[in-house]
């Protein structure tokens, strides 16, 4: 996985035209923002996803920047997307799995290190999804995308110090979930990652 | 046993961008190994739809970009010359209005009465703002120069009457303005044929003045104004 091209270079020479380029650039993000938007909209990822990357194709050669922004930029483009969907379905975004089933598969009645070694990445971002709205977003964009504070503040309209306490905070009810030995003792209801959102 | 903050594990106050790393064996490394585990086959199915996209947009957007930045730049210049235009012209005159200017540096008949704006200004009683032409003794208030003694002996009087001068002079201006449609000459050379075929005996030489001064740009008065002094 390790890429011996220089990310930036990428960049560059997807924006002056290079397939090839853009081929690798998507292979760099797409997993990323595919597991965020599934945080965001559920079941609904792939299709914003295909929406966001559209947008990326059209706008590259305005974008100024080297890879990090860019994560950045295709991060924000696709929230923009999701926010658009939710929109129009006027509804609010749901976790697509409860803890409940989360917790069977990943840990059934075996022990808790048992649990960690069979957890798969969708029961991840499911249990990233489960978090508080704005806990759930700092956790993926700083830990899956890979963003800073600062660019996480941007995306999501905050502080860079609220994106970092949302993401500290949101670590560690991660961590005492992860932690009990037995199912979490959550209520029936899976709580959305946009609670708040409207 | 699973704080966060216990090991020291997060770098919470990450001010740098730097990734957020845990220590191995916490509770969560696993999770996020598993979070960001590198892209599945079904993750990556529409990497072939987002490069036809990129072909696509790829092999359009060129000329299109190029047809409206040109159409865009021609409008915008034709724009910014029309705006330009505009404000040289209002602002100029209103400027040339506001402050006397469009009385001009020329001096009239009576060559002892210098019309820089500035001289007004001076105690010198004599020096009414304009010459007393014959005709302007029509006006009754611009022949109130004939008591210079009132205005002079206060100095908040005279700042006033100064005040009234600069104003009347400035609805001269404005109406010197008009009469001068007709004549683009007022070169202060050509004032002898004026006085051969100009304005009527009763007009006196309030016309010829401004048929003289008005018709110029304050952006061109100015330099005229310069060369007349220096010829002057």
């Amino acid at each position: 996985m390790v890429a011996p091209e220089d990310p930036d270079a990428m960049v560059r020479a997807a924006q002056s035209g290079g397939e090839d380029a853009f081929r690798w650039l998507y292979r760099r993000q797409q997993p990323a923002l595919l597991r965020y938007l599934r945080v965001l909209v559920g079941d609904d990822a792939e299709d914003v996803a295909s929406e966001a990357w559209l947008q990326i194709a059209r706008d590259l050669r305005s974008f100024t920047g080297d890879w990090d922004g860019f994560r950045g930029w295709t991060a924000t483009i696709a929230r923009h997307r999701a926010m658009d969907l939710l929109r129009a379905q006027r509804r609010r975004p749901q976790a697509h799995a409860p803890v409940e089933q989360l917790v069977q598969v990943s840990g059934g009645d075996d022990t808790a290190d048992r649990a960690l070694e069979l957890m798969t990445t969708d029961a991840a971002v499911a249990l990233i999804a489960s978090l508080p709205q704005e806990m759930a977003e700092a956790v993926m964009l700083r830990v899956v995308v890979g963003l800073d504070a600062r660019s996480t503040g941007e995306i999501l309209g905050r502080q860079p110090g609220a994106v970092r306490t949302a993401a500290y905070r949101g670590l560690r009810q991660l961590a005492q979930r992860m932690a009990q030995p037995r199912p979490v003792p959550v209520t029936s209801s899976p709580s959305p990652a946009l609670k708040e959102w409207r | 046993m699973t704080s966060l903050e216990g090991g020291g594990g997060m770098d919470r106050d990450d001010e740098h961008g730097r990734p957020i790393v845990l220590p191995p064996g916490h509770p969560l490394s696993e999770l996020l190994a598993a979070v960001t585990a590198p892209g599945a086959t079904h993750e990556l199915a529409g990497e072939d739809a987002a490069v036809a996209a990129f072909r696509a947009t790829r092999t359009r957007t060129p000329v299109r970009a190029r047809r409206g930045s040109w159409v865009g730049r021609l409008l915008t210049l034709k724009v910014a010359a029309a705006a330009v235009a505009t404000m040289v012209t209002v602002g100029g005159m209103a400027l040339a209005t506001r402050t006397g200017a469009l009385n001009g540096p020329v001096a009239p008949a009576a060559s002892t009465v210098s019309v820089d704006p500035a001289t007004p200004a001076t105690p010198a009683p004599a020096a009414s703002p304009r010459p007393g032409p014959p005709a302007a003794t029509a006006n009754p208030r611009r022949s109130g120069s004939a008591a210079p003694s009132r205005t002079s002996a206060c100095p908040s009087a005279r700042a006033w009457d100064d005040r009234r001068r600069y104003r009347d002079r400035g609805k001269r201006a404005c109406r010197d303005v008009r009469p001068s449609g007709r004549s683009g000459q007022h070169s202060p050379h050509r004032r002898g044929a004026y006085r051969a075929d100009g304005p009527a005996p009763g007009e006196s030489d309030l016309g010829e003045r401004a048929v003289r001064r008005a018709p110029r740009p304050a952006l061109f008065r100015a330099r005229r104004g310069t060369a007349d002094a220096r010829t002057a």
